[in-house]
């Protein structure tokens, strides 16, 4: 079923390749068609991971290579189940934002569902090989789809955008080899029980005396490393620099993916990899890594806030919103306070990565639309009045402005709770700076939203369109879903509850 | 004996050639074509016939040679040079399908050719070293000729550098054989060049004997493998060989030298890398092994730096050569199983890679544009007038790069594996390298693809149009990239091969050194982080 999942927008990827050049209208339905096919079975994965309880699901294993530890070794979790349930959502979305486009319509959508394929494969590998295969095949589609669909200064994003992933890639490559040199598998569980492997056998570690054998003293070195490869992926604040180029020169329904999924491959690395592995030295990190993360929530928001432009600043609420997630698993090994406060962190974090990669999609879909209809135009005093122009786009984009801000009744209110809940608890003075940027976040989007949705009508933007129906059906969809999260967030938090 | 006639078969194609008028180019492509399928098909067979759990030599053909010196025509494969058997067997193949348009003396071109590929066989079947030096020699006059008739950027000096060097190296190499030789005769009486008597008796080498005589054979075979600063004739030469011969250069000839350096180098001489030097034992210990380890990670680094900063494309190309040969000198001298099956791997893989991105920039791109200059390629616009070629070149680099799933990651990922249990220094320094060739991958692609041509270089000539890609290139191109991909995800293809007899030559090789030293990989190394 996984294997299918993460194949099948390979597949039709291959199929759009042999398609005729005077067929290439038929690009875009059949991606859209094979990323609902996704969609649906994602749901249905979800659905039968929810009923089947804890551990790890629809497992697949197979042994690939076997001298060298390494194993085709698939399966979904409640957090693996999330994660999949975002890209499947994305996608579709991202899809049929491109619809029209004229300029090499098939390549686009070869690229994107190669991309999907690899974020996928992301989700549900739980071999650290396998992992890392899909982990650095992805920054190829992502990079191309910079370079060639992006903005003026589009080479410099991607290249910029691939080197710097790859200086945090290199060091986790490192590590991982170091870790099967001294333990022999590069099993994250073990197929068998689903609790030895990795996981298993560094918990095992700590159990003996003072712990910590089976690296020596290189753990502190390997955790660092992954922690590098995670935190510029993510990213954290010192890594951030490629971010801003990227989420601006790449084309908005471009950054839809690479918000909405591809940092989340960050997020997931944390939960799947470096938390169970390395859950002492993540609490001992805690103090100074919370300081970073917040610093990354509050600065991000305090930049948007400088910012003129709609893309910066929703990338730079963007990086603020993410870094929240990293906020929340500092929390998590604060094993004083007892499993429910470790249930609140983790739940925010997921959630979060949930809430955020949908609203931030949504975000960049409405951004793009904007920006389209004023002639490329992106600065915010180039808009004005458009809720009497386009009283349906303006309603949907405030809809979607609002959850982001973290309005309560949106989707984004709850996992902010929950994060901040339990960050201020654990780590007081991270938690108030990470608090303190709901000010600036406030600000940001209410300036806004009185300039370009209110206000005299700018004459440049007085004859926009409003949405059309293909735009109602990605944004009517994501709409709806934030309301329903935020009114009854009960549901994803069922759907996760199975860790 | 099914594997000698790779041999035969190449010569026979090269006699066969030159019975041919050389007004007919059509007949002497055929017939070196079907002499290189026919070789390959030979090499395959054996390779499925071979018996892995085994291991070992098989299928061994014996005859007497020199009996004065104890020299014997032995040939045969084990399960370190059958991959490399087919490896030759494949980049023989490609060569011909990329020089189908050799038009200047087509006639000598695939007679040198096909003498070189016999010689390379031979020197892979070699399992007398005395006949695996005559091969080497063999290889190294048709290399000469290939350049200096056929080649391009300064072909009579990047000819004569290649073999000088080449001789300084055989030279080494001849000493310390020569020297291993009486060493055994005084030690055993026994007069032998038999590479098994060899392994099975290296226990008896004096270790002082050991300390000089194995960096001489090493070093002889690592000039060959392009080991820094050995390597200068590697960029050179591959630069000026035309493209059939480039395409042999990276993908087989340098792999001679490792070859080398793995069987005569480290198999042989099992204290060699592992004892202090006198006056040096202050500094290191184990100083042949830092001494090459060092070198060898060093010419990751400059190999991919010098690659960064190349005008010419088949320089990058070049530099990259050396570059990834530093893998496998230090999958080597980690003299692990993993390392060694790294370097194994990454010797199949980069004889692939090499050969394709050779075949990319000295054929398919340069024969249509006439230059290879970075500056000038823009200007041709290839990326929307030859989308195909493109893709090819895209992969190519990318798989040169190092991405996961071809068969590049897969062997640095096992020789990092291997050095990691050795040294966990060296690796960190690996993964610089590793940045910086993903680094000009990169540059490389911006600069040809992607780059707005630089006014005034632009010319009429520019505009003409290019002629598409023929028939044998596709084909061609087909056959390396689908081996690429299919090693990058099933390994086990070339791994499952070498396995038993790495194994056993390793546990030869650390036969009563285990009493009276503990193996390389357990000691305790200097570098603890």
């Amino acid at each position: 079923m996984l294997s299918a999942l993460t194949f099948l927008p390979l597949i039709a990827g291959l199929i759009l390749l042999l398609l005729p050049r005077e067929r290439e209208r038929l690009a875009a339905p059949l991606a859209l068609g094979s990323s609902l096919v996704v969609l649906f079975g994602t749901l249905v994965v979800a659905v039968t991971c929810h009923q089947a309880g804890p551990g790890m699901h629809h497992v697949e294993f197979f042994r690939w290579i076997p001298a060298l530890g390494i194993h085709y070794f698939l399966g979904v979790d409640g957090l693996g189940a999330v994660a999949l349930l975002l890209s499947a959502l994305v996608f579709p979305m991202a899809i049929v934002a491109a619809w029209n486009r004229s300029q090499q319509p098939r390549l686009y959508f070869v690229l994107l569902l190669l991309l999907q394929t690899t974020v996928t494969g992301v989700f549900t590998a739980l071999n650290l090989y396998h992992w890392f295969l899909y982990f650095e095949i992805s920054l190829v589609p992502a990079f191309f789809l910079i370079k060639i669909y992006g903005g003026p200064h589009r080479s410099y994003a991607a290249y910029k955008f691939f080197l710097y992933t790859l200086l945090g890639s290199v060091p986790m490559l490192l590590a991982f080899v170091f870790i099967y040199t001294r333990t022999g598998t590069l099993d994250l569980v073990s197929p068998v029980d689903g609790v030895s492997g990795l996981a298993g056998l560094f918990f095992q570690d700590r159990l003996v005396g003072e712990g910590g054998h089976l690296l020596g003293r290189a753990t502190l070195f390997v955790f660092l490393a992954i922690l590098i490869g995670l935190a510029v992926k993510t990213p954290l604040m010192p890594f951030h620099s490629w971010l801003p180029d990227a989420y601006t020169q790449a084309p908005p329904f471009v950054t839809m993916v690479l918000t909405g999924v591809m940092s989340k491959m960050g997020v997931y690395g944390f939960l799947r990899i470096l938390m169970p592995l390395f859950a002492p030295e993540l609490a001992a990190a805690a103090g100074w890594l919370s300081w970073l993360a917040a610093a990354t929530v509050f600065l991000g928001m305090l930049i948007a806030w400088c910012k003129k432009d709609l893309l910066e600043i929703a990338a730079y609420s963007s990086l603020s919103h993410v870094a929240l997630c990293v906020l929340a698993l500092c929390c998590l090994n604060d094993v004083h306070r007892g499993p429910a406060h470790f249930a609140a962190a983790y739940q925010g974090a997921v959630m979060q990565l949930f809430n955020h990669g949908l609203t931030a999609a949504a975000l960049f879909f409405v951004f793009g639309l904007l920006i389209a209809r004023n002639g490329g135009r992106a600065g915010i005093d180039d808009f004005g009045g458009l809720r009497t122009v386009a009283p349906q786009l303006s309603s949907l984009a405030m809809l979607v402005i609002f959850a982001g801000i973290g309005l309560p009744g949106l989707s984004g209110f709850v996992s902010e709770f929950l994060i901040f809940k339990a960050a201020l608890a654990a780590h007081p003075g991270a938690g108030a700076l990470a608090l303190a940027s709901l000010l600036p976040g406030g600000l940001v989007f209410l300036r806004l939203i009185q300039k370009v949705f209110c206000g005299p009508v700018n004459p440049a933007c007085a004859a926009m369109a409003d949405l059309s129906l293909r735009e109602w059906i990605v944004l009517g969809p994501v709409a709806l879903l934030l309301v329903v999260l935020g009114v009854w967030p009960q549901w994803i938090l069922n759907l996760m509850r199975t860790f | 004996m099914l594997l000698q006639y790779t041999i035969w078969i190449s010569l026979i194609g090269a006699f066969l050639v030159a019975m041919i008028p050389a007004r007919d180019p059509g007949s002497i492509r055929w017939t070196a074509l079907f002499s290189m399928v026919g070789s390959l098909a030979v090499a395959v067979a054996a390779y499925a016939r071979y018996d892995a759990v085994a291991g070992g030599y098989q299928d061994v053909l014996a005859m007497n040679w020199i009996p004065s010196l104890g020299a014997q025509f032995l040939l045969g494969a084990d399960g370190i040079s059958l991959p490399l058997l087919v490896l030759t067997g494949v980049i023989g193949l490609t060569g011909v399908l990329f020089s189908w348009n050799v038009a200047h003396r087509t006639k000598e071109f695939f007679i040198y050719y096909l003498i070189l590929i016999a010689g390379v066989y031979g020197v892979f079947l070699s399992m007398d070293l005395l006949l695996l030096f005559v091969f080497l020699e063999i290889a190294i006059v048709p290399k000469y000729f290939l350049i200096s008739i056929w080649g391009s950027t300064r072909r009579e000096y990047a000819a004569m550098k290649l073999v000088l060097y080449s001789f300084v190296a055989s030279v080494m190499i001849l000493i310390g054989l020569l020297c291993l030789h009486a060493q055994y005769r005084a030690l055993t009486g026994i007069h032998t060049f038999d590479v098994r008597f060899f392994v099975e008796n290296a226990w008896l080498l004096p270790h002082g004997f050991q300390l000089w005589c194995f960096p001489l054979v090493f070093l002889g075979f690592a000039t060959l493998a392009g080991l820094f600063p050995l390597h200068t004739w590697a960029p050179t030469g591959h630069v000026a060989a035309p493209t059939a011969a480039s395409m042999l250069l990276a993908g087989v000839v340098m792999k001679m030298g490792s070859y080398g350096c793995l069987r005569a180098g480290l198999l042989l001489f099992p204290h060699g890398l592992q004892e202090p030097v006198l006056f040096f034992d202050f500094l290191v210990p184990q100083f042949w092994f830092w001494t090459f380890a060092g070198l060898a990670v060093f010419g990751i680094v400059y190999g991919a730096g010098a690659s960064l900063v190349q005008k010419d494309f088949k320089f990058v190309v070049g530099y990259s050569s050396v570059s990834h040969m530093g893998f496998v000198i230090l999958g080597i001298v980690t003299a692990n199983a993993l390392g060694l099956t790294g370097a194994l791997l990454q010797m199949i893989s980069h004889g692939l890679i090499g050969a394709l991105l050779f075949a990319c920039v000295g054929r398919m791109i340069y024969d249509r544009t006439h230059t290879r200059h970075l500056d000038a390629l823009p200007a041709f616009d290839l990326r929307s007038r030859m989308p195909a070629l493109t893709a090819i070149v895209i992969v190519a680099f990318l798989a040169s790069a190092g991405l996961p799933g071809m068969s590049g990651f897969i062997a640095e990922f096992t020789v990092l594996l291997g050095t990691m249990k050795v040294s966990p220094l060296l690796c960190a320094a690996v993964g610089l390298g590793i940045l910086v060739t993903f680094a000009y991958s990169l540059r490389l692609l911006h600069l040809v693809f992607w780059t707005t041509p630089v006014h005034g270089v632009q010319n009429a000539e520019c505009h003409e149009p290019l002629p598409p890609l023929t028939l044998p290139e596709k084909l061609a191109s087909g056959i390396l990239i689908f081996l690429i991909v299919l090693i990058g995800l099933l390994p086990h293809t070339v791994t499952g091969v070498m396995q038993s007899s790495i194994e056993q030559s390793l546990r030869q090789m650390n036969k009563k050194a285990d009493i009276q030293t503990p193996p390389l990989a357990q000691k305790p190394s200097p570098v603890h982080p």
